[in-house]
């Protein structure tokens, strides 16, 4: 799985690499935003739902990691502690922009998401790749608080990790994850139901997740 | 046949950690009691399966996405300021709590090279520790910390209240600057989420400042502001 959380080896290079940023070594710090860039732009273009803006919070994040290296006191993993500090300036981000009126409503927002995904082109599209889209329309349509803990879940954190960077109880993860399971089963059905004659047929993997209510 | 419990865990607390499960995130003692749950139910089988496919396509979903260089190079770039102004700041703060020991040794100093001296060191000795808690309190009056401040450049340092950041303090800043009590550029430093320092560029008047630090500390998400009165700069 491309995406999920980096192996032991790796997690142990992490905080080595950590250690060399604390004494402001630019070839570790390089390594570290390399390593961590495409889960983290992932994870945040999800909550800010823009490209450039998502940028802008990476920037932020792995300058806030550069100024907090030798702070760092192990009580996590480098890998959460970074997403910790990604989605603090997500928030912040989102906050700021939302009193500018750059995306006005959810509705908006999911708009942009579906409509920049070239799988909603039914046509150009593989069944997958609708599917695919689905999934984006499903997990857009949720809250930002359900819609985190799931696209945190999907990259590969557990669930105490989730806790740590969110700022919540660990109960509060598992609460948020059931009703956003619950949510988007409600979601795919009614779009199985209204498009029962699309590519992807019965036996598409949201006919089956949607099943199993 | 499909029990509503396992042994030790409940149907519902199965269902909630399940994507964990399926995921591979979860310790020794919850996979081992997952894996006795599933063995007995079929529920949680059909959920888990469904969970599986859909966290496969949700990875699929994901586009590669290269690092944008030029960001990276204006990351580094950013850095550099950093770095560059980092220790000015921090030769400011040592320079500040040294500063209290340095009068003390200078003081101590003199009264050993020239004995006559030593006479008023009973007295000096009570100024010392009159005077020293006097050093680490804030300047009692808005006058003496605008003497202290009013050297080039100016600082004033924001504690904001919980949730807010920057872009608040540009607001305030900019509606004094609009009204015309403050002029010049400035920048502002982060130090936490909370506290920023604001440098300005321009000496204010003194009037005006004092009346803008009254103003900013009663401003709503302003928990306090600080006119920054190190000795040296």
């Amino acid at each position: 799985m491309a995406l999920q959380q980096p192996m032991t080896t790796e997690v142990d290079d992490d905080l080595a690499l950590l250690g060399r940023i604390a004494r402001q070594d630019r070839v570790a710090f390089e390594k570290l935003y390399r390593r961590h860039y495409r889960r983290l732009f992932h994870f945040v273009t999800r909550v800010v739902r823009r490209d450039d803006l998502a940028e802008e919070v990476v920037g932020d994040a792995m300058f806030a990691v550069w100024r907090g290296a030798g702070t760092f006191e192990g009580g996590s993993s480098v890998s959460t502690w970074l997403f910790a500090i990604g989605y603090r300036q997500a928030l912040k981000t989102l906050d700021r922009n939302r009193k500018h009126s750059v995306v006005d409503s959810d509705e908006e927002a999911l708009t942009h998401v579906v409509d920049t995904d070239p799988a909603a082109d039914p046509e150009a599209a593989a069944a997958s790749d609708a599917d695919a889209a689905r999934l984006q329309r499903a997990v857009a349509s949720l809250g930002e608080h359900h819609r985190v803990v799931v696209e945190l879940t999907a990259i590969g954190h557990s669930y105490p990790e989730i806790a740590e960077i969110v700022g919540v109880p660990e109960n509060t993860v598992k609460t948020r994850m059931f009703h956003a399971r619950q949510l988007m089963k409600r979601f795919l059905t009614r779009s199985e139901q209204n498009k029962a004659t699309t590519l992807t047929g019965a036996d598409s993997p949201w006919t089956t997740y949607a099943q199993t209510i | 046949m499909d029990n509503l419990r396992s042994d030790d865990l409940m149907h519902r607390q199965a269902l909630e950690i399940l994507p964990w499960y399926v995921q591979r995130q979860l310790g020794p003692e919850e996979s081992r009691k997952m894996d006795a749950h599933l063995a007995t139910c079929s529920a949680c089988r059909r959920e888990a399966a469904g969970l599986a496919r859909m966290f496969n396509v949700h990875e699929q979903s994901i586009p590669d996405r290269a690092v944008d260089e030029k960001r990276l190079d204006a990351l580094f770039a950013r850095i550099d300021q950093y770095e560059a102004e980092r220790p000015k700041v921090q030769q400011r703060r040592a320079t500040d709590a040294a500063s209290v020991w340095t009068r003390l040794n200078e003081m101590f100093a003199g009264w050993l090279a020239r004995p006559a001296l030593l006479a008023g060191a009973a007295a000096a000795i009570l100024a010392v520790f009159v005077g020293v808690p006097m050093l680490d309190r804030p300047a009692s009056t808005t006058q003496e910390v605008l003497t202290n401040a009013m050297k080039d450049p100016f600082r004033v340092t924001f504690h904001l209240k919980t949730g807010q950041d920057a872009a608040q303090i540009e607001k305030i800043i900019d509606t004094a600057r609009a009204a015309g009590k403050i002029a010049g550029n400035y920048r502002i430093e982060s130090h936490s989420t909370s506290e920023y320092t604001v440098v300005f560029d321009q000496k204010p008047d003194v009037a005006a400042i004092s009346q803008l630090v009254s103003e900013w500390r009663n401003a709503p998400n302003v928990a306090d502001v600080a006119i920054d009165t190190g000795p040296t700069r």
